[in-house]
């Protein structure tokens, strides 16, 4: 199902939740969750879509619309796939 | 011991974040908890104990997590307690109300060989969504205990004890349908796990950790390299090499398996809201029909603008701002000649009849706030983006660019949102394209004086024309700058509701109340330096500095059908803010000065072609200082700035020849 919904966005095209759902014949709600999960991952990426940080001493940040009111995903298809190999090894082993 | 003995049990309390996973866990320990960190980490462990029916349990809270693969630090350290301590039963909160999401963690727990039990918390919220979940449905599907829970009421926490007591008492009940890995990988998954046979340690189940290696899961997989001779681990990771992508497949089962449990057990009533919004968004936010119906709104917005609020500001014009400007003549009369022509022809025809322009502020702005507010404006980025697509733009620009119909300045600094510079500076470099407020209010004021009943169909063209350069330009930096590299875009679209009066008069308030603050500063000061170029040296408008510097631009503003030195230099001073053209217009064109509002004196001597060229140029003309300083401040470069003014300048030269030459060859 995962294949399927980057196999759409692979495209490159402008899609809301709903279109992915009903094109996908799934809920929004588990597109929704899908999207999240590719993003976990990093295979979409998640826009910062607050002021917060980046704009700090903007005179425009109370005026300023770019707010968090609408969640939106962008996918790159450059975006990395999950290493194999981890870049550091942690000092915990399970062994 | 025996489980009929069982006189002790650990109980690990799994989720995601914001569950209500901390609120069971404080219920059912009350007061004997234990905080302390997970060895080594700086997350916090929780653990108490508690006595129920002769039965000492002892409750770990793991730490929330979205699911078992080693994404961060808290997935880690959930999935070693499990692993290491195997514990007898793991308790699952989930919300309820994002079932889809919340399974996904139950999908991997129940991998793994130890019994678990299902709180289904926060049905009191799910219910209050119009989502109503058949805890018994789901409990079959699934084939583990469920148990409805309102936790932060204590509603059903008791429920889930005995559920899990009953699942100590009888194993064999627990037989849970898994989501099960697709036949292609089967073959695959058997042959990695013969690789793993042996040398893995004993809590580490090897069908659990060839999955998460398949899965790419970085953790494991070093565990794995450091646990296999050479060889074997040579083969293994060449197989998992031929298969990188697998882990969208397992996955993909996942969801395949929540996808049908939810069907299963969730209804979802439509309600009528859901229902208005996909009638409605059937044309919204259609490639072909949601951009038409754009377009008509756009129009609708300017008609509405024009046939409210230009007999105001005309009435406003002449029966006021006239008579006002009159009557401070006269109580001048005695004052110094400079004062009075500083006071009327100076303040009160600049930032005086720039102040006219608020009736179509007002207007404009209740209109936008009023589709902003019903929903409406996401439908229209949605529908817009499509059009950035298609002229292959990248996704992430158009937020940005869409400030900019509001002002350039957020604009420019919104393509902070990008996270490469080359993406940023194209973003940039087309900002000053999208016609922001205070161009459009210049537009609303002459459009109507120069085209009569055409108003609303030549503002409309020129917005279009503008957004058809923006796209031409995009195309171009599309392919010199992103070499057509294709992104998705997904976003999150809000039902439609009734606007709200209060949110509407607070945008429309704020809007209006910057804008009049502009024109008691910026402007009324800019009306004051204009008036003096205008009377230096002698008093005589035709032969002052402004004239002089005027008559330089007069050839330029030949070929465009401006021969009047009067219409370059309002264009030109509209660097300062857009509406400084309005005030030029009025301290050049004079304010108590012959008959009719100042639009139509400004009409009178233009041929239709020169006064398309005049609101071409506006359009397109150097975006104000404020937004070049942004363009400064966020390229970090003035060659970059130079290039964006130069951009501007050529832009709006090249369109305002070509609508007078057009215009000319067409007969106008």
């Amino acid at each position: 199902m995962l294949r399927q919904l980057l196999a759409l966005l692979e495209a490159g095209d402008t899609w809301s939740i709903t279109d992915l759902a009903s094109e996908l014949d799934i809920s929004p709600d588990l597109v929704n969750a899908m999207l999240s999960h590719l993003a976990q991952s990093g295979k979409l990426d998640m826009p910062e879509q607050t002021c917060a940080g980046k704009c700090a001493g903007c005179s425009l940040v109370d005026t300023c619309k770019i707010g968090p009111t609408d969640r939106m995903f962008v996918y790159a298809s450059r975006a990395p796939k999950p290493s194999r190999v981890p870049h550091k090894r942690r000092k915990d082993s399970l062994a | 011991m025996s489980e009929q003995n069982r006189t002790r049990i650990t109980v690990a309390l799994a989720g995601q974040p914001n569950v209500g996973k901390s609120t069971v866990f404080n219920m059912l320990t009350g007061l004997s908890q234990h905080v302390g960190n997970w060895p080594g980490k700086t997350i916090e462990q929780k653990t108490g104990e508690f006595s129920r029916n002769g039965l000492n349990i002892r409750l770990i809270d793991l730490p929330g997590t979205y699911s078992l693969t080693a994404n961060s630090e808290e997935e880690c350290v959930a999935r070693d307690y499990i692993l290491r301590q195997r514990p007898d039963a793991i308790i699952a909160i989930v919300n309820t109300a994002a079932l889809e999401r919340n399974l996904y963690l139950v999908a991997e727990l129940l991998v793994l060989p130890i019994p678990v039990v299902i709180g289904l918390n926060m049905v009191d919220v799910a219910e209050q969504h119009g989502i109503h979940v058949e805890a018994h449905v789901l409990e079959a599907a699934l084939g583990i205990p469920v148990v409805p829970l309102v936790a932060s009421r204590n509603q059903g926490v008791g429920d889930l004890l005995d559920a899990v007591e009953r699942l100590l008492d009888e194993p064999e009940a627990f037989t849970p349908n898994r989501p099960v890995i697709g036949e292609e990988h089967l073959p695959i998954l058997e042959e990695i796990r013969s690789h793993l046979d042996g040398y893995l340690p004993s809590h580490y189940p090897d069908d659990w950790a060839a999955l998460k290696l398949l899965e790419g899961d970085t953790e494991v997989t070093a565990r794995v390299r450091e646990a296999l001779p050479e060889d074997e681990w040579t083969s293994t990771h060449d197989l998992l090499k031929q298969h990188e992508d697998a882990y969208l497949d397992i996955a993909g089962t996942r969801y395949e398996w929540i996808g049908r449990m939810v069907r299963a057990a969730v209804v979802r009533p439509k309600l009528g809201a859901v229902t208005l919004t996909e009638r409605i968004d059937r044309v919204a936010t259609h490639p072909v029909w949601g951009l038409a119906l754009l377009l008509c709104i756009f129009a609708f917005v300017f008609w509405v603008t024009y046939t409210v609020a230009t007999p105001i500001v005309e009435w406003l014009d002449v029966a006021v701002m006239q008579v006002v400007a009159e009557q401070v003549r006269l109580l001048l009369a005695s004052a110094p000649v400079w004062l009075s022509g500083l006071v009327v022809d100076g303040l009160f025809a600049g930032a005086g009849t720039v102040l006219t322009f608020l009736p179509i502020l007002v207007i404009f702005f209740a209109m936008l706030g009023m589709l902003e507010d019903v929903g409406y404006f996401a439908r229209a980025a949605y529908v817009m983006d499509r059009f950035m697509h298609w002229m292959g733009l990248h996704g992430k620009s158009f937020m940005p660019l869409f400030l900019g119909f509001g002002c350039n300045v957020p604009a420019v600094m919104g393509a902070r949102i990008m996270e490469d510079r080359r993406s940023q500076l194209s973003t940039i470099l087309l900002t000053p394209l999208v016609p922001c407020t205070a161009r459009m209010a210049v537009i609303i004021f002459l459009a109507p004086a120069f085209f009569g009943q055409a108003a609303t169909f030549v503002s409309w063209g020129l917005i279009a024309f503008n957004l058809i350069l923006l796209a031409i330009l995009g195309i171009l930096i599309n392919r010199l700058v992103f070499r057509g590299e294709h992104t998705a875009f997904i976003m999150e679209i809000p039902l439609y509701h009734l606007p709200n009066a209060r949110t509407i008069g607070l945008f429309v308030w704020q809007n209006t109340w910057a804008f009049i603050k502009k024109a008691g500063t910026l402007i009324l000061i800019f009306s004051a330096v204009i008036w003096v170029l205008s009377a230096l040296p002698g008093g005589d408008i035709e032969h002052s500095l402004l004239a002089g510097l005027g008559r330089r631009l007069e050839p330029v503003g030949r070929w465009m059908g401006l021969g009047d030195w009067r219409l370059m230099v309002s264009l030109l001073t509209s660097f300062v803010a857009k509406e400084n053209t309005i005030a030029t217009l009025g301290i050049l064109f004079g304010v108590a000065e012959g008959s009719g509002s100042l639009a139509e004196r400004v009409a009178a001597g233009l041929t239709p072609a020169g006064a398309l060229a005049f609101l071409v140029v506006q359009m397109l003309f150097i975006p104000c200082v404020a937004t070049v300083a942004a363009i400064r401040q966020e390229t970090a470069s003035w060659r970059w700035t130079a290039f964006s003014v130069s951009l501007s300048l050529v832009l709006s030269l090249l369109g305002g020849i070509g609508a007078f030459q057009i215009m000319r060859l067409i007969g106008y």
